[in-house]
């Protein structure tokens, strides 16, 4: 998943961002609002945004994200645990509130639930065709038997599927596959894609050309 | 200690008062009134005499006839006369006269005589005509004291009631000045100065200090809330984002560790999550405005992910207990906590119907504690803090414990184990849930 971090803690922030990263997230770290401003929310599966940062109020930027009519998963990181400051975190849009210190597990956790209930499959499971993607487990069905996917080709179906109905450009998948790092091979994506459309049905994946992939709900 | 009641203090003044003013008034009026009783029975017996005097004249100048004495009344004759001639014989007399004269000599007014019978009478004279015969109205003196008494106890049953209605209602107005006292009482009671509100103004002279003095007290206590709300606030800010990082860090060197160092970190990321259950604890359990957020708990779930290495617990009743999870965390885990510290390898958790909510008994297999440290510690557990000596200070983890089970309206008790240690939790008002499960660590 692409996520968006915004934690001005320097030794929370690269800890996240390593730990996220090693679970096959891409991040991009930010410790003010100013840079974040100009970015396209939308390109992101999940924000994570610390309430107080250095240049404004994360939930302030929230709120006004979500008049703006961004739907992207966010959760809030807080120090603050008062059951005012969680309820006034959840009604300025936040999908979550997560108070710290909390286990970098537990947030891996809760992005990932994030983005099941934004993908339409809040019980872990997306139904595409004749296609089932269980989110939580990790597994994928077709007419009910369980097909075995190797890692890049979940990531890439995970990616797809969490984007159902939407383009997908090459670049981004390619990063996504890779987590961000390390150069990606050139006709990576499309050697995975033939090995999901051999498995999973040539149906499943559309290729919209010159614009990049996309999975019909 | 029940205290004094302003209402029956002044309700006891004013009845002293009254019991005193009446004590001395008594005597004094007792006085008066005999004296103008006395007064009008005089007049009354001078009236008559004056009355008697125009018919009893054709008696007196019939000198030479015999006694004469009046047929009795039908009613009951209260004064006597005498008609007495010149020569000092009674010449006529009404029926209860005494036969003897009821004065010698010729002496007009008032006067005093005993009868030969021993009755004493009051007796009043005038000259019936210029030949010395006399007219003598008297009265018993022994009457006259009937009705002296009759008035002055007339006087006493009136005076006896009015006390009695003054009192009332002295008791009823005095009950209605101090209402707006019970109102501002009340109102104290509602007011809660961390919102801002005002008290009502007012509306006796003598409650103005009063008020004035609670708002000044909730403004300065607001202001030691605020200020400790602020602390609290970047306290936990200061301290809970660092350790987010460090957990984090430690998370991502776990991914990247050697198998060497696995367990090394793994140790130290226990060691961290132990002090983060701490540190919420101890915010939570010392910041004024947090009160505990009961929910239902369930013991074992709670237990599962604590840093418990080496100590087995066990959950004997499946318990879904009513309490606020944060505090309960706190208060549970230092205990288990205490007990691996002090060489416990086993723990039971159980939680009991108890008086008025539920019992949380923790027993372990560890050495336990001594009779005497027992109650020692028991009494710092009991009595506040500043009134604990010095040598009875209480652990974080059974401060923590005896904390959260005060917050819960609760109590810590320390029981005598035959082997090992063995703590109860009590819980106000919550109720168990059966089931069993059982946990190792």
């Amino acid at each position: 998943m692409r996520l968006l971090l915004l934690e001005d803690d320097p030794t929370l922030g690269e800890g996240l961002e390593a730990f996220l990263r090693g679970e096959g997230h891409v991040v991009e770290w930010h410790v003010r609002l100013a840079p974040v401003r100009g970015l396209r929310c939308a390109d992101f599966d999940a924000l994570l945004v610390d309430w107080q940062l250095p240049d404004g109020s994360g939930v302030d930027w929230v709120r006004r994200l979500r008049q703006s009519g961004v739907a992207t998963p966010i959760l809030i990181m807080t120090a603050r645990d008062h059951l005012a400051d969680r309820i006034h975190g959840l009604d300025s849009g936040a999908d979550d509130y997560l108070v710290k210190p909390f286990a970098p597990e537990e947030l891996s956790a809760r992005i990932r639930a994030a983005s099941r209930r934004a993908a339409g499959a809040g019980g872990g499971r997306l139904r595409l065709g004749d296609v089932e993607v269980d989110l939580a487990q990790k597994a994928v069905y077709r007419h009910a038997e369980r097909i075995d996917l190797t890692a890049q080709e979940w990531r890439l179906l995970e990616a797809l599927a969490l984007r159902a109905g939407r383009i997908v450009s090459r670049r981004d998948l390619d990063e996504l596959i890779h987590g961000g790092e390390g150069e990606a091979s050139s006709n990576v994506v499309e050697v995975q894609l033939s090995c999901l459309r051999r498995k999973l049905g040539h149906g499943l994946v559309a290729t919209v050309r010159g614009l990049g992939y996309r999975i019909d709900p | 200690m029940r205290l004094p009641s302003i209402r029956q203090r002044v309700a006891r003044a004013l009845l002293a008062a009254l019991l005193g003013w009446g004590l001395l008034a008594v005597p004094l009026v007792g006085l008066v009134l005999h004296q103008a009783v006395d007064a009008v029975l005089d007049s009354t017996m001078q009236e008559s005499t004056e009355i008697l005097y125009a018919l009893v004249q054709p008696l007196a100048q019939d000198n030479a006839g015999p006694l004469r004495i009046m047929p009795p009344s039908p009613h009951d004759e209260r004064l006597v006369w005498q008609v007495i001639s010149a020569r000092g014989a009674v010449q006529a007399r009404s029926v209860r006269s005494p036969a003897e004269p009821l004065a010698a000599g010729a002496a007009a007014g008032f006067t005093a005589r005993t009868t030969q019978d021993g009755t004493a009478w009051r007796v009043y004279s005038i000259r019936v005509d210029d030949g010395g015969a006399m007219l003598h109205v008297a009265q018993r003196l022994a009457d006259r004291k009937q009705q002296q008494m009759q008035v002055a106890l007339v006087s006493l049953g009136t005076a006896l009631l009015l006390g009695l209605f003054t009192s009332v209602w002295l008791g009823r107005r005095v009950r209605r000045e101090l209402l707006p006292l019970l109102r501002m009482a009340d109102a104290v009671q509602r007011h809660d100065p961390w919102l801002g509100g005002q008290l009502p103004p007012a509306d006796r002279a003598e409650l103005v200090p009063i008020r004035d003095a609670v708002m000044a007290l909730g403004e300065r206590l607001s202001k030691l809330v605020e200020r400790e709300r602020a602390f609290s606030a970047h306290a936990a800010h200061t301290l809970r984002t660092p350790l987010a990082g460090m957990d984090v860090q430690l998370a991502v060197a776990l991914q990247e560790s050697s198998p060497q160092a696995r367990p090394r970190l793994l140790r130290t990321r226990d060691a961290l999550a132990r002090l983060n259950l701490v540190l919420i604890a101890l915010l939570n359990l010392f910041r004024s405005d947090r009160r505990p957020q009961r929910q239902a708990v369930d013991v074992a779930a709670l237990i599962t992910h604590w840093p418990l290495v080496g100590l087995d617990v066990v959950v004997e009743q499946h318990a879904v207990l009513q309490a606020d999870p944060e505090l309960l965390t706190a208060a549970l885990f230092n205990l288990l906590d205490n007990a691996q510290r002090y060489g416990a390898t086993h723990a039971t958790v159980r939680v009991l119907p108890g008086t008025d909510g539920v019992i949380l008994r923790v027993q372990d297999d560890g050495p336990g504690i001594e009779a005497a440290r027992l109650a020692q510690l028991q009494g710092a557990i009991d009595s506040p803090q500043q009134d604990r000596p010095a040598d009875a200070a209480l652990g974080l983890g059974l401060t923590l414990a005896a904390g959260v089970a005060r917050a819960h309206q609760g109590r810590l008790r320390l029981l005598p184990c035959e082997r090992g240690g063995c703590i109860e939790m009590s819980f106000l008002a919550t109720a168990p849930v059966q089931a069993g499960t059982r946990r190792d660590a």
